[in-house]
């Protein structure tokens, strides 16, 4: 209810009251103190919250002038009481509800100086870790993405030991004693028989040695190799991927890359072929991926060819069951390896190995 | 592997252009890693005659010569001893020459010079290519040189060379000869061996004037030889010399080209020996007896055991099998009896011997790749056929062949359907059996029944699966589809617990603000003293690599605190103000060493190391946190180890275990690291923490009712643990009301004006799952907990 609004309320009632069959000194009494209140009423203005309680007290209280009103009624003749009763209820109310309005008014403005108040720049940045908010190593990050799309196709995630013996590494792979892979230039060795694993293939000998087919399994993990170059770390990462069991053929392993390559990079990535050897597959085959970059047509990343040489896979070397204990009579398998590095790299356009060996926050805060 | 396409031409009539021959080499499993042009960048050069000289108008050290190439020129040049006849290299206008140097025409002094005459350099070709090439001058080519044409032509030097990468199972392509035969295979072509390969003369004579005695068929399965007399040791044909030289190596005299042409062709290593240096006219094959020394071609002195195979004469070694001749047993300007060995020596025998002894050769490392049964003979017989066809010396009748087990005729027999079986497509019967046939590997067919017999030079083929291997490089791997049957059981993908929780561990440290780093596995036998760890620490047990690449990266690590270390002092020293790292990687803890027989243990550690803006608690309540995320219950106990800080250092403990520790690092030790950093550390065992962390443990309902809360101020002596007034304050309340105990203030200080005492704030929460808690029952508890502290501990309410 605004001032003139409350004005005219109260000159309503003071007509009402001096239109009444009151005493004149009643009239009086009632008109005189309404018309102070409102006075002082209407000088509270832009009152705080301690004005308003003083105000109330003052004239609501149990000694205030508008309580005192009330007390008037049992003064009145009987006749006159239910006139003055209602005059005086409809006084009191009226001033209530403008009290009541007031109340609210200082509460918004009460309000809106906090929020004032409180105001932040939020353009500023406090309180943000510089170098960023933790990540996991892009190794790390491949190395999910390509096992759970193996997962996703029912491979199951093997281990093995890093430090490991040349049976492992060497003889159940094919690769017999006189084999130039088995030059202390190419392996780190602890004594003749215990070495740094050179492949992660070493975890396909020890599964099959302990599992009847069906094998699906892939087995991430480090691997040992002296080299150290842009394109060669001596500790390195690879995946490992065998099956085992009935009718396993090479067309199922390029089938299987298909897919993997498909999801690992996109959905038009195409899977090619090409003749090579491992001791411990035959056939042999590198598999090339088209390009992440160009999609074939041709870039620096897969220097102008259209293709990523990526992995090496094949149909498992018979030998290789047998010397496991599997009977190659009636199973087949197929294997591959994948190189986590190299993965990453051509994943990330990162251009030197070394990098992902450099621990340097600003580098492993590129990724997610 | 280098093969110029003009060589591989003697044996088979390639007509594809370089680039697809090589593509077709390619899918054949031939990797060609380049084609290079062997006459380098040299273009526009002509074969010109002078044909006439005249002094230059103007100036007395030049002269201008009218020559013809392919229509008359004028070329200006200092080299006034030109006459008129001479035929020269003329580079024209716009010319290449060898280091992509330009030729332009020009005036010189007034007379116009269409170009220059070069030297041998600037073409590249040297004194055994052309003699005279090697003088710094213009280079006078042969009276019979054709006039008018591309120099490159009329020396022949127009070839392309493939640079093919050999998959180690394929030892016979390490030749001119088994690259041809792939060639002639992929190309339909039929290999024509050159009539240099000569059927060496039958009978006995040889017999008579030498004999072989091999005393270590193990390292020696096979040793032939034969000899030649009324030789004639001279220089070798350019054809030859051009051949060697491309290939790297030093032409020498015609014996010893020819060994070399035929390593290279072949790929059969030969030794020649003079006949007078072989004592008693006998060859022994044997080990070397201990220090016996022999001087080799390289003029060093090597001392040999018999671990190293030696080809002796009666008395003494002349030449360390399959590495390295004897400088006083090879070939001599007047030598007249020339034997030629060709044998096979154990490719790791070789191997090891070359190594031990740091002297590598063509023939040592040819020899590591493993050598056929094939090549012996064929070497012989083209070293012979080459002095025969030269004219170098006559043949002595007779071969002297040990070859005490000869390996068997290898057969391998299967049907079509097996190789179907292996490679998931069909393959015409008709196919297999042309293509192998044609990669001269002898088979035929009767009924469904195919039998391939291996040829000699082809080791590599055992088994079905080898023959589907040549079957499919040449049928081509373009032909699969893309469809799988793969059959057999469904299995499900399993991950096992342990490698669930360790994604878990870094997906948390992750949440934690920490990068994951990746080190090197192996580190320096210097990082014990560096962290300072005491003579008899356990973790100073480590795996010791026998040839690592250096001694940073030689010992297998026992725990991941160095590691870290320097990777925190990588980015400190990079002046990034913070970093919060973190590894999960294997320890390699040995049970005794050396290792003999066992392998160490392999403990997955966490590590976690922090600088900044952290103190002690901001790396605790990382640990803390994650513990409570994977469920695990642990506790910190202070505690001393050599590279923390003494009284900032806590172990961990769970379940009754020491699982790990964390602090500071003593300043000390940072500085060893190369910063000053104040840098916090942690490591636990993650094989622990994966193992025992639960993801779910059952569903436990929530309270309805008010939890009460009430504060202690307590007043203890300073040297009581947090965590012994907690342990007491649940002992003593012995109830599932109390729901948590908590420290949230710790305050010492002269304010408290008790020397000795600090005061501290516990945080007690009672709540029931029954009913609202009435003041009587949290009272009790709290007495009974005051009664307690007072007793065991000596604290009292502030």
């Amino acid at each position: 209810m605004s001032t003139d609004n409350l004005k005219n309320f109260f000159e309503e009632r003071i007509r009402a009251v001096e239109n009444s069959d009151l005493s004149q000194d009643v009239k009086n009494l009632l008109i005189t103190r309404t018309v102070d209140v409102v006075k002082q009423m209407s000088e509270l203005g832009n009152a705080e919250r301690r004005d308003l309680e003083d105000f109330r007290v003052r004239h609501f209280g149990k000694s205030g002038d508008i309580t005192a009103f009330t007390r008037l009624i049992g003064t009145a003749p009987p006749e006159l009481k239910r006139t003055l009763g209602a005059l005086i209820n409809d006084i009191r109310s009226a001033f209530e509800n403008a009290f009541t309005l007031m109340e609210n008014d200082v509460a918004s403005r009460e309000y809106a100086k906090r929020i004032q108040a409180e105001k932040v720049d939020v353009t500023l940045s406090k309180n943000v870790r510089r170098e960023g908010t933790g990540g996991l190593n892009p190794i790390t990050i491949v190395k999910n993405d390509i096992v759970s799309i193996f997962a996703g196709m029912g491979f199951s995630v093997v281990d093995g030991p890093e430090i490991e013996y040349t049976k492992y590494n060497f003889e159940l792979l094919n690769i017999p004693a006189d084999h130039p892979a088995r030059d202390p230039g190419d392996s780190f060795y602890i004594n003749p028989e215990i070495m740094l694993r050179t492949q992660t293939s070493c975890v396909q000998a020890r599964t099959m040695e302990t599992t009847a087919p069906p094998i699906r399994v892939v087995c991430p993990g480090k691997v040992y190799r002296p080299d150290e170059d842009a394109t060669h770390s001596p500790m390195f990462h690879q995946i490992e991927g065998l099956v085992v069991d009935e009718h396993v053929t090479l067309k199922d392993l390029k089938a299987v890359l298909e897919q993997f390559a498909k999801r690992f990079f996109s959905a038009d990535t195409s899977v090619r072929f090409r003749p090579s050897f491992f001791p411990f597959t035959e056939p042999s085959v590198e598999v090339d991926l088209s390009c992440a970059m160009c999609h074939g047509a041709g870039c620096r990343l897969c220097k102008g060819t259209g293709w990523l040489e990526l992995l090496g896979a094949g149909v498992v070397n018979p030998a290789v069951l047998d010397m496991c204990g599997i009977d190659s009579a009636k199973y087949s398998g197929f294997a591959f390896g994948i190189g986590l590095e190299r993965a990453a790299m051509v994943k990330y356009g990162i251009p030197d190995m070394r990098l992902l060996f450099d621990n340097d926050v600003r580098i492993l805060s590129q990724f997610r | 592997m280098l093969v110029p396409i003009k060589w591989l031409k003697d044996f088979v009539d390639v007509d594809l252009a370089p680039e697809e021959l090589a593509d077709k080499l390619v899918s054949c499993g031939f990797e060609v890693e380049d084609i290079i042009n062997a006459a380098g960048d040299i273009q526009g050069v002509y074969t010109a005659k002078i044909l006439s000289v005249e002094k230059h108008p103007a100036a007395d050290r030049l002269i201008v010569c009218k020559i013809a190439a392919d229509k008359e020129y004028t070329v200006v040049t200092n080299n006034v001893w030109l006459k008129p006849g001479d035929i020269v290299p003329f580079a024209a206008d716009g010319a290449v020459l060898h280091g992509g140097k330009k030729i332009y025409a020009g005036e010189v002094r007034g007379v116009r010079s269409d170009g220059m005459f070069t030297g041998g350099k600037d073409l590249n070709v040297t004194e055994s290519d052309i003699r005279g090439a090697g003088e710094d001058k213009v280079l006078v080519l042969p009276d019979d040189t054709p006039v008018g044409i591309d120099f490159v032509k009329a020396m022949e030097l127009d070839d392309v060379v493939l640079d093919i990468g050999i998959t180690a199972n394929r030892t016979d392509a390490n030749g001119i000869l088994g690259i041809a035969r792939e060639v002639a295979a992929i190309t339909g072509k039929p290999l024509k061996m050159p009539e240099d390969y000569i059927d060496i003369p039958t009978g006995n004579a040889i017999n008579g004037k030498l004999e072989i005695v091999n005393e270590a068929p193990d390292l020696c399965p096979r040793y032939m030889a034969a000899m030649l007399t009324d030789v004639v040791i001279e220089e070798s044909p350019t054809y030859i010399k051009r051949r060697l030289r491309a290939a790297g190596l030093r032409p020498i005299n015609n014996i010893v080209d020819i060994t070399n042409y035929v390593l290279l062709e072949v790929g059969q290593p030969m030794h020649a020996f003079d006949l007078k240096t072989i004592k008693g006219g006998r060859i022994v094959v044997r080990r070397a007896r201990e220090d016996e020394k022999i001087v080799a071609l390289d003029g060093k002195t090597y001392t040999l055991n018999p671990e190293n195979l030696a080809i002796c004469n009666a008395e003494e070694p002349m030449a360390i099998a399959g590495v390295m001749g004897g400088a006083g047993y090879s070939i001599f300007d007047d030598t007249a009896e020339v034997v030629f060995e060709s044998a096979r020596f154990k490719r790791d025998s070789v191997r090891r011997t070359s190594r031990s002894l740091g002297l590598s050769s063509d023939s040592s490392q040819r020899f590591s790749k493993g050598i056929d049964y094939y090549s012996q003979e064929a070497g012989l017989r083209k070293a012979v056929g080459m002095v025969v066809r030269h004219g170098w010396g006559k043949p002595v009748k007779g071969v002297i062949d040990s070859y005490p087990v000869p390996a068997p005729q290898r057969r391998v027999s299967y049907t079509a359907e097996d190789i179907e079986n292996i490679l998931g497509i069909s393959v015409p019967e008709k196919f297999i059996v042309d293509v192998l046939n044609s990669l001269m590997i002898p088979t035929v067919r009767k009924g469904k029944r195919i039998t391939s017999s291996v040829p000699a030079f082809r080791e590599d083929i055992v088994g079905v699966n080898d023959i589907a291997e040549e079957v499919i490089r040449m049928y081509g791997y373009d032909s699969f589809d893309s469809s799988s049957v793969m059959q057999g059981a469904l299995i499900a993908g399993e991950v096992t617990k342990a490698q669930e929780f360790t994604a878990s561990v870094k997906n948390f440290m992750v949440g934690a603000g920490a990068y994951e780093t990746l080190t090197y596995s192996f580190i320096t036998p210097k990082a014990f003293d560096m962290l300072e760890m005491p003579a008899d620490d356990p973790l100073r047990k480590a795996v010791v690599l026998t040839n690592p690449l250096g001694e940073d990266y030689s010992v297998m690590r026992t725990s991941m605190a160095h590691s870290m270390l320097k990777a925190v002092a990588t980015n400190a020293i990079r002046l990034n103000k913070e970093a919060r790292l973190f590894e999960i990687a294997k320890v390699f803890r040995p049970e005794k060493l050396p290792l003999t027989d066992k392998l160490p243990e392999e403990k997955q550690i966490l590590v976690y190391a922090a600088y900044g803006d952290e103190d002690f608690y901001t790396l605790k309540a990382v640990f803390e946190e994650l513990f409570a995320y994977l469920r695990i219950e642990a506790e910190f106990l202070p505690a001393e180890i050599s590279y923390m800080h003494p009284t900032r250092t806590a172990k961990i403990f769970a379940g009754g275990k020491e699982i790990g520790y964390l602090g500071e690092v003593a300043d000390k030790v940072v500085k060893a690291y190369g910063t000053d950093k104040r840098v916090y550390l942690a490591e636990v065992d993650c094989d622990y923490l994966t193992e025992h962390a639960s993801r779910y443990t059952g569903f436990k309902p929530v309270s309805k009712y008010p939890p009460v809360e009430r504060d202690l101020a307590l007043i203890t002596d300073e040297s009581v643990a947090a965590t012994d007034i907690l342990k007491a304050v649940r002992l003593a309340a012995d109830s599932a009301l109390l729901t948590d105990a908590r420290i949230f203030d710790v305050f010492v200080g002269p304010q408290l004006k008790i020397a000795g005492k600090k005061s501290v704030a516990v945080r007690l929460t009672f709540r029931s799952n029954e009913r609202t808690l009435v003041d009587a029952e949290v009272n009790e508890l709290i007495d009974k907990i005051l009664k307690k502290l007072a007793e065991t501990l000596g604290i009292k309410l502030r």
